[in-house]
């Protein structure tokens, strides 16, 4: 390939060899290598699209939007990457997760330039500045070999006379290395007179009927700017950004004082939005999943033209969430959104957010619009027009792996490894999801045994104390071994019950489309743990639930001023009244003599205290009186402890409540579950809390009990205090007392509720579309 | 978790770990023993016995046994390339550097230490013959005092990991088969895990102990 360089031109004029200008398949020239040259491989398909897919920004969007329509309308795709074309790009980009995505799913096929050719009905060109990049530093050799019967070329710079004075030079270029048949067409806003638009269309997405949330949220996405996904050192996804200042989002008018979460997505080179936005990086949550928690999607600014993303308000409307914007943008985007003047803005959203009907149908309206102009079937016409194939009915993605699950899979994991709080909880809740659910657990730590006991699978992650490293390199191991979860089960929803959600989890999750995230928030913080920040991730969650606790007027914890943000259920038992053995064949199972009295030590798993010393102590109080039979529970959780006690009866179970009519009294630890089974099944206690610094607020419970009557408590079991606690509890007439106090504070349980929430709230059907 | 920090004190503090775990085992073999020869013997009680069984995947799997609806995947179905580097996706999971294991509390000292990281498979144990194995490892460690293992099990029950202060990695065993009804490939699967696995804490070589691998 010989090339000449024209002095009055700003590109290299190359002077093609013959054979290449009648259009016939002369893919590439002779290559300038002593081994014979090997023919390349032929792919033939529909649509290819010619781009750097390691870019973030319009035209990922745009290409993965048409992508999906694509597939859902049988056409076959393939996806051909100009690697690091542009002089700023860095050398260790990687494929950009949103069009990683399509070929996970089978629905685009990747194609190797240096060793394939491509045949298509339609080739698109994205970012075609990008390829004359190329031409300039490497000439035609490194140019893709493709002949398509038509060429699009989506500009990417606005209409302007020395854009249209270098676009016919290129175009003359264009035709002779892809195909003769060329257009030019502008993203959606760039249009000119003269010029042709090729306007955004997005695919239906499955999800949720429209509805506002719990607690409703604006959203925004901060300016995009052209980026690329770079992994950082952990391995966890970043973004380098091109050095374009994006700026950052502005607060709409008079939104302050609505009651409403305002969140904003953040792509590349953004600024963090001042508060009272809540920043979610692009590399924590996918943009079209972003969309999907938001009720309303406003700018990122009031202005006369604000930097807005055509896919991303479509992507809204046709999903039915309301989109306001500027009146200057309607012109642009017609009329699906709500156009509004800054001094509205806030009324706007009022009515909207305070009324749910006014809210439906305003979304079902805009969505019913947004369908005809931004839907699937716009690219489906251009897409029969420039291929001549007809678009088949549209349907489940066919991918190669299928039709998309029936099964709705929920995937439990507790955020902790310390005793099995967690797990209770989220075994409580699992029991009552129904049959239209498979649960399947992740164990951070112990409890596996206990799960498969259950009957349900259990996955194993790494506890953070086992590794020796910063937790950003455990959390980066967490975040991959999840996505390998989130892979092989697929699960609607994953579960997570726990004080803190792991940031590996979060951007496993919040990568991923059709599978919402809800955090089970146990109250009762302890206030000094500076928890405040873990609550702000409640942002990536589709759904928080926070269980009730009896002892709830006594909390001092962060949690008490976000009750709002989550829906409350009743205080979160494993076991029902009717779940439990009578007294006979509790203590048959147990070896104990039900007619003479019974006392259960169970002080937790000895993991942040010495419980050898309290059960000593206990045990010599209660060796005073003979009549009662004692038994230690041992944490199952915990490993083996060396018999101290000879003589001593244990147990190792679970769920050990399934025997408390057994007992008539216990020595325990106040945490939340063994707390509310005790007082639910009136079981007289004397209260040991643990007082380790990342437990929850043991005291608290304690206190409230013993000042309800319902339990003694003590904080050290100091044998000046301890013995006449448990003489008292010796007394029938005592228990008695403690039981009708217990009855007394009964409330239902509320993981039939929790189960509920979860499966209408963010359970998805993914096999139906959303019919509006 | 810690960071890796070589000052005196942390180092101090990493030999009393050492000495009193060893100290630990010791007087629990004495208490044992002593217990035994008086005719003591510990009474503990099992207890496995949920009020509810099964999920409705497992109850599925366990009746149908290997005919149970999944998710319709045509025979020419993508291949996973999920570990596989294809040539413009190459490494595009990026992933993390590998992690490095605790070093179990009798040898707390190889913290942070350049030693060979060892796979341990122990597939197929359970119970006392586990406690054996990790036994007899635990000792060559504190002997030649040269590797870290990372025990790799399909048995439940980690409290003898836990005891001894190992890190461990779990996948189901074959009984387990029919509670993931909807994984096509359970060999495959398995095989994945192995693999990530073996990148996370970067085994210099698995040790197999028993007739069956960890995820082969």
């Amino acid at each position: 390939m010989t090339a000449e360089r024209h002095a009055d031109d700003d590109i290299l004029s190359l002077r093609l060899p013959v054979g290449t200008q009648d259009g016939a398949p002369a893919l590439r020239p002779a290559p300038a290598v002593r081994e014979p040259p090997r023919p390349p491989a032929l792919v033939e398909t529909d649509v290819a699209f010619l781009a750097d897919f390691s870019v973030v920004g319009e035209s990922a969007w745009r290409i993965e939007a048409e992508t999906r329509i694509q597939a859902q309308s049988g056409y076959d795709t393939v996806f051909i990457h100009l690697a690091n074309a542009a002089p700023d790009a860095p050398p260790d980009a990687r494929l950009n997760p949103m069009l990683a995505g399509c070929l996970d799913a089978g629905i685009a096929r990747p194609v190797d330039p240096a060793a394939t050719a491509v045949r298509c009905r339609l080739l698109v060109l994205h970012q075609p500045d990008l390829l004359f990049d190329r031409l300039l530093d490497g000439g035609t050799e490194t140019v893709p070999r493709i002949l398509a019967d038509r060429v699009i070329a989506v500009a990417g710079e606005p209409a302007t006379a020395d854009a249209a004075r270098r676009r016919a030079r290129r175009d003359a270029m264009l035709r002779s290395l892809f195909g003769p048949v060329l257009s030019w067409m502008e993203p959606a806003g760039a249009a000119g007179p003269g010029t042709e638009c090729w306007t955004p269309a997005t695919w239906l997405v499955p999800g949720r009927r429209p509805g506002l949330r719990h607690r409703p949220v604006i959203g925004c996405i901060v300016p995009p700017v052209r980026g690329w996904f770079v992994p950082d050192r952990h391995g966890i996804g970043g973004y380098g950004a091109s050095g374009h200042d994006a700026g950052t989002a502005g607060l709409p008018p008079g939104v302050a004082g609505l009651d409403a979460a305002l969140h904003a997505l953040t792509l590349p080179g953004a600024t963090a939005p001042p508060p009272p936005w809540q920043e979610i990086g692009a590399d924590r949550m996918d943009p079209v999943r972003f969309i999907g928690t938001v009720d309303i999607l406003v700018p990122p600014a009031w202005s006369a033209d604000p930097v807005v993303s055509d896919h991303a308000v479509a992507h809204a409307l046709v999903r039915g969430i309301p989109v306001i914007l500027p009146p200057g943008l309607r012109p642009r985007f017609g009329d699906g959104p709500i156009y509004a003047a800054a001094e509205a803005v806030a009324p706007t959203l009022r009515r909207l957010l305070g009324d749910a009907r006014e809210y439906r149908s305003t979304s079902l309206a805009s969505a019913r619009i947004a369908r005809r102009t931004m839907g699937p079937d716009g690219h489906r016409a251009r897409l029969h027009a420039l291929t001549g194939v007809v678009p088949r009915p549209l349907g489940p993605e066919r991918t190669a792996r299928g039709r998309p699950s029936r099964t709705r899979r929920i995937l439990f994991t507790g955020a902790g490894d310390v005793g099995l709080g967690h797990l209770t909880r989220l075994l409580a809740v699992a029991r009552h999801c129904g049959a239209a659910a498979a649960p399947v657990f992740a164990c951070i730590g112990p409890g596996l045994r206990i799960v498969e006991q259950a009957g349900y699978p259990a996955e194993f992650l790494t506890p953070g104390r086992h590794v020796f490293d910063d937790t950003q390199a455990w959390n980066a191991w967490l975040g991959a071994q999840f996505e390998a979860m989130l892979d092989a089960h697929d699960p609607a929803a994953v579960v997570v019950d726990g004080s803190t959600l792991h940031d590996g989890l979060v951007r496993a999750v919040g990568r991923r489309r059709g599978c919402s995230l809800v955090w089970i928030r146990r109250a009762m913080w302890r206030p000094e743990q500076a928890n405040g920040p873990l609550l702000a991730r409640e942002r990536f969650c589709d759904l928080v639930v926070e269980p009730a606790d009896l002892a709830e007027a006594c909390d001092r914890g962060h949690t008490v001023a976000h009750r709002g943000h989550a829906i409350r259920t009743e205080p979160i038992r494993l076991l029902d009244r009717e779940d439990l053995l009578d007294r006979t064949r509790a203590a048959a199972k147990l070896g104990l003599d039900p007619d003479r009295p019974a006392a259960l030590i169970q002080l937790g798993a000895g993991t942040n205290r010495d419980v050898a010393r309290l059960i000593d102590a206990v045990l010599a109080a209660l060796a005073r009186h003979r009549e009662i039979q004692t038994v230690i529970a041992d944490w199952v959780s915990a490993p083996a402890a060396p018999d101290l006690w000879p003589g001593i009866r244990r147990v190792r179970g679970f769920p050990l409540s399934r025997y408390f009519d057994a007992f008539d009294l216990t020595v325990s630890a106040a945490g939340y579950n063994s707390f509310h089974e005790i007082l639910a099944f009136g079981l007289p206690a004397l209260f040991l809390p643990n007082l380790h610094g990342a437990m929850d607020d043991q005291r608290a419970r304690a206190a409230f009990a013993q000042a309800q009557g319902c339990a003694f408590h003590l904080d050290e079991p100091d044998p000046a205090a301890l013995d006449p606690l448990l003489d008292a509890l010796a007394q029938p007439k005592v228990r008695a007392l403690l039981r009708g106090n217990c009855r007394r504070l009964a409330r239902p349980n509320g993981a039939p509720a929790a189960a509920a929430a979860i499966m209408d709230r963010t359970v998805m059907d993914r096999t139906i579309m959303d019919r509006i | 978790m810690t960071t890796n920090g070589s000052d005196p004190e942390r180092t101090q503090l990493r030999e009393k770990l050492e000495l009193a775990f060893q100290q630990l085992c010791l007087a629990e073999t004495r208490i044992r023993g002593l217990a035994g020869r008086a005719g003591i013997e510990p009474e503990v009680i099992e207890l496995a016995d949920p009020p509810w069984q099964g999920s409705p995947a497992a109850d599925e799997g366990s009746r149908r046994g290997a005919d149970v609806p999944r998710d319709d995947v045509p025979e020419d179905a993508v291949p996973d390339h999920a570990d596989e580097a294809s040539w413009w996706t190459a490494d595009r999971a990026a992933r993390p550097p590998p992690l490095t294991p605790r070093p179990g509390w009798a040898c707390s000292t190889l913290a942070g230490q350049p030693v060979r990281i060892v796979g341990i498979s122990v597939r197929g144990f359970d119970g006392p013959r586990l406690r054996r194995v990790v036994a007899m490892i635990a000792g060559q460690q504190q002997r030649g005092r040269s590797f870290v293992p990372v025990f790799l099990t399909d048995s439940p029950d980690a409290a003898v990991f836990e005891e001894y202060g190992y890190a461990y990695e779990y996948l189901p065993g074959d009984d387990r088969r029919h509670a993931f009804p909807w994984i096509p490939d359970w060999g495959a699967y398995l095989a994945r895990r192995r693999r990530m696995v073996e990148r996370k804490w970067n085994l210099a070589e698995v040790i197999v102990f028993g007739t069956s691998e960890f995820g082969r």
